[in-house]
């Protein structure tokens, strides 16, 4: 087991600068993080009888980060997503409570006599000041961070008489994922959408707006692309078995295994992609396999 | 053996003593050959690369891509959205342009312009500080190269000014991370524009245009800067200035109109017939920027302004994409206003700015082969009976009516036929209907279209882009002396004549075909790049006498020439009625509004000069069908980016909310 606390100056990023200056970017010393974790490892040998062993590896990263102060000082760089007492990597935006429904009428009126133009169906986002006016100066929050809390993974291992088998488990742990939310393009291939119509109004997202081209004419559905991106996987299982006396066909020994890589999730708060190589398509592979040394 | 190792020896330890001084000069000194530093720009190759890199970004990085045509066509009275509605919320201003509007795929954000302007602004503003303190003797450091970076500072100032009032002054490189700034009112940043402008006129060579910025190319836009600060957003402050700048405007545009002469087609200036062809050289071009088929110089994808402006018109009856018909990106479809604004018998602008004629070129069905009349768009007038529909077509016809034969060519049906005014209809939108289905149409602007690419979807063009040529240059001064008059110097009648030579230059002239017709389409480099089974779909024709129903002729059109400003023209007479104008002044800016329509539609002016002289909401209103229930007072000025708020600092410290807001303009 590790703990460790670390603190880094002088990070040099780069960073996004406001364009009046003549340029977009820079790289520059952006300020100073400090770094708390713990790992553990722990291997615990669960059974062992004469022909059954059972042992089981776990290890577990925990870390916390946060921005002490930047470059300007104790300032938050809303345009680098750089936020004191935050990580590294956050999502700042509109946090989305839901859809708009008729029956939110009356309050959809106090929003769209100040310039919005909600009806059901539509994002509904946090006012944050409560003044009815969803505006980028006193709206946008911290949604969440982009890196993991938490970092397991777990091999359990099984061997009973000549039978062996394992599994090994991984997944991280209390963070968030911008997809980018749906833009519902009826021309592209898409996933199945759970979206909001008149027969379905506890849908998951917006109603389509039609529009040829692409601009989203829903100006907030991007806040439905947050998501709570947790997730534990089963990447691998294997089962062997151990001939013994294999000497009349001139072996010393043979083995026969059966191994599959990434079965499937065991936990994830996303369904439709395998948070594990952040993309909607894995790899699964099958592996039937001989082991014979003459 | 043991002889030759001491000697071995007493060579290395020699070695090793004698070579040490001079390893530490010539070992440890590197010498970084492979990259450019900031030393280089001070020297005289240095500041040249230095001026050419701000031409790409300040002239030719706009052409590529989309905000430029965003920022400057849609939402006025002259584009609305056509089939893809990408970048919808620059034309409809509905709630989603705001000062938020992030770039999503085609979508441009409301920062993509101003972060171009400003990177320009700090090219220029090297490109500045090291020309002046060059010692060199040459005069294409000392002087022509300032004067290019004076004059692109103030270029890049004068659309920003234009787009989002007040702005920050940035006159200075940076060196070191900035965060302060605040917006300066819109009089300081005209002050710095005229006072560039007027350096850059100083130091600038009279010849070496319209590629490289000349003294009339300064001139020309110092007028521009002049009229723009005596335009009616401005009128709170500008009276101090306003008599003195029009003055001046004058001034300037008669020399310069003098030196550019018109050319006498107008369909000369759009005749490319292939790249770096006659007509990109013509003397009414002032200011152009350059691109050739050179893939070095053209970085990213070039011209890419032939997109945007096309209808589809592939997906039609026995039609197929092709080069010389351009990829249709269906972006900015043609208004009801254009189609109201010239008089379509006379004035040849229309027929030489519109394609509405394409053959077929796809899979043909008998009688028709390839060649034939394949798509034709009527332009017709109010109350016309000829056609029972807005789209004749075999898709639309059924047993009732039937394909509109080509008359006046083989005779033969023409699959697809388009009519604005059909079945007596006095009513303006029978085109628009089409818009919001797959099939997109309306009659393309071919100013820009480029059939010279390399392949069938390739974006990458080679045209010019015309930054100015004498024709505006003459409706800048016809502009400045209604304004004059306005202001009790000289009377409406001396704007006459400016606006006259522009408009008779757009008459037919005696022999001419008037259903002939070319664009830029019709420059296909080779038959061989067409896809297989394809033909073009370039027509060398116009729907003239379709859509006039009139009798064949070759003599002169009857003149355009106005005579008495109390007896404007039918069409800017039905604008004036549309719009409810009753003095003299606001029918004379009218008239001049509309003239710059006939004469540079879909130039990259117009919003400018809807914003600046606060007809934008009234035209907008009147003729763009999908801006009309949003636009509003506030959208005179551009929301600024709220990136930019996000990034800067006030007094060390990140904006607050209300900080941003009150930087914000009104109403966003």
């Amino acid at each position: 087991m590790d703990v460790y606390t670390s603190n880094t100056s002088d990070l040099l990023l780069q960073r996004s600068i406001p364009t009046v200056t003549g340029f977009n970017t820079t790289f520059a010393n952006i300020g100073e993080t400090a770094n708390n974790g713990v790992d553990i490892s722990l291997t615990t040998v669960n059974i062992k009888q004469k022909d059954l062993t059972w042992t089981t590896t776990t290890t577990a990263a925990w870390q916390k980060e946060h921005i002490v102060t930047l470059s300007n000082g104790k300032q938050n760089d809303i345009s680098n997503s750089w936020f004191i007492d935050q990580p590294i990597g956050v999502i700042y935006g509109y946090k989305a409570l839901g859809l708009w429904q008729s029956k939110d009428a009356g309050e959809m009126q106090a929003f769209n006599a100040n310039g919005n133009a909600f009806s059901p169906g539509n994002v509904r986002v946090e006012d944050v000041n409560g003044d009815h006016k969803i505006d980028g100066n006193n709206d946008r929050q911290i949604i969440g961070w982009t890196r993991p809390r938490w970092i397991v993974g777990m091999t359990n291992t099984v061997s009973y008489k000549r039978l062996d088998f394992s599994i090994f488990l991984y997944g991280r742990l209390h963070y968030m994922y911008n997809y980018g939310g749906e833009t519902e393009p009826a021309r592209y291939v898409t996933r199945e959408v759970n979206y909001y119509n008149e027969n379905n109004i506890n849908a998951e997202f917006q109603k389509p707006i039609f529009n040829a081209g692409g601009a989203p004419l829903d100006p907030y559905y991007a806040s439905l692309g947050y998501l709570n991106a947790s997730f534990i996987k089963i990447r691998n299982i294997s089962l062997g078995y151990n001939f013994n006396s294999m000497a009349k066909l001139g072996l010393t020994s043979l083995r026969i295994y059966a191994q599959v890589q990434n079965p499937g999730m065991l936990y994830s708060q996303i369904k439709f992609r395998d948070m594990d190589v952040v993309g909607p398509t894995w790899n699964r592979g099958y592996t039937l396999g001989i082991n014979a040394s003459f | 053996m043991n002889k030759y190792n001491n000697f071995y020896k007493l060579i290395i330890v020699g070695a090793v003593l004698f070579t040490t001084p001079s390893c530490k000069k010539t070992f440890l000194d590197e010498e970084l050959t492979t990259a450019v530093g900031n030393e280089f720009y001070k020297t005289d190759p240095g500041i040249q690369q230095l001026a050419v890199g701000t031409y790409y970004q300040v002239f030719e990085v706009p052409t590529n891509g989309e905000w430029y045509y965003c920022a400057t066509n849609y939402g006025t009275d002259e584009f609305h959205i056509g089939g893809d509605p990408s970048n919808s919320p620059w034309n409809n201003y509905d709630p989603t342009f705001n000062p938020a509007l992030a770039t999503s795929g085609n979508l441009q954000g409301a920062n993509n312009q101003w972060d171009a302007l400003y990177i320009g602004i700090g090219d220029a503003n090297l490109l500045i500080q090291n020309a002046t303190n060059s010692t060199s003797t040459s005069d294409a450091i000392k002087k022509t190269a300032l004067g290019e970076g004076y004059f692109m500072r103030a270029y890049c100032y004068l659309r920003l000014v234009s787009q989002f009032g007040a702005v920050p002054l940035k006159l200075s490189p940076s060196t070191t991370v900035e965060l302060e700034f605040t917006r300066q009112d819109p009089k300081d940043v005209y002050d710095q524009i005229v006072k560039d402008l007027q350096q850059a006129s100083n130091l600038l060579p009279t010849s070496g245009g319209p590629y490289r910025i000349t003294k009339d190319a300064a001139s020309h836009f110092l007028a521009k800067a002049y009229l723009y600060r005596s335009s009616e957003i401005n009128s709170s402050w500008n009276s101090s200035t306003i008599a003195a700048d029009l003055a001046a405007a004058v001034t300037l545009c008669d020399g310069i109109i003098s030196r550019h002469p018109l050319a006498s087609d107008f369909k000369s200036i759009w005749n490319f017939t292939g790249i770096n062809s006659a007509n990109e050289t013509l003397p009414e071009v002032i200011l152009s920027a350059q691109l050739t088929n050179d893939v070095t110089t053209n970085l990213g994808t070039g011209n890419t302004q032939h997109l945007y402006f096309v209808s589809r018109y592939d997906i039609q009856d026995q039609m197929a994409r092709d080069l010389t018909g351009d990829r249709p990106f269906s972006r900015l479809a043609t208004t009801y206003y254009d189609y109201r604004l010239y008089d379509l018998v006379n004035d040849s602008r229309f027929w030489k700015s519109f394609r509405t004629k394409s053959a077929v070129n796809g899979t043909t069905t008998a009688p028709n082969v390839k060649g034939d009349l394949g798509i034709m768009f009527v332009i017709d007038q109010p109350g016309d009976t000829r056609f029972p529909l807005s789209k004749i077509s075999k898709g639309t016809i059924g047993t009732t009516y039937s394909l509109v034969n080509d008359v006046n060519g083989t005779g033969k049906p023409i699959p697809t036929t388009y009519v604005a005014y059909p079945n007596g209809r006095t009513t303006d939108g029978a085109l628009n209907t089409d818009l919001t289905t797959a099939y997109q149409a309306f009659p393309s602007l071919s100013k820009h279209l480029d059939g010279s690419r390399n392949a069938l979807n390739d974006v990458q063009g080679h045209r010019d882009f015309i930054l100015a040529r004498s024709a505006e240059t003459y409706l800048l001064a016809a502009e400045a002396k209604i304004r004059l008059a306005k202001a009790g110097t000289g009377s409406y009648a001396d704007a006459l004549p400016y606006i006259n030579a522009v408009r008779t230059r757009g008459q037919f002239v005696n022999g001419e075909n008037r259903a002939a017709y070319n664009d830029g389409g019709n420059t296909l480099l080779s038959a061989s790049l067409q896809p297989a089974g394809v033909s073009n779909s370039f027509y060398p024709g116009n729907s003239y006498y379709e859509s006039n129903n009139i009798p064949t002729t070759t003599a002169a059109s009857a003149s355009l020439a106005i005579t008495d400003f109390n007896n404007l023209p039918a069409q800017d007479q039905f604008v004036i009625n549309t719009l409810g104008l009753s003095t003299i002044y606001d029918k004379m800016l009218c008239l001049v509004l509309d003239e710059r329509s006939r004469e540079l539609m879909g130039e990259y002016h117009r919003w400018a000069d809807l914003s600046r002289t606060k007809t934008l909401v009234s035209r907008a209103k009147a003729f763009n069908v999908e801006a009309a229930t949003n636009v509003a007072d506030k959208h005179l000025l551009r929301p600024i980016p709220q990136t930019f708020l996000d990034g800067i600092q006030a007094s060390g410290a990140a904006l607050t909310a209300a900080q941003k807001q009150a930087m914000q303009n009104p109403g966003y």
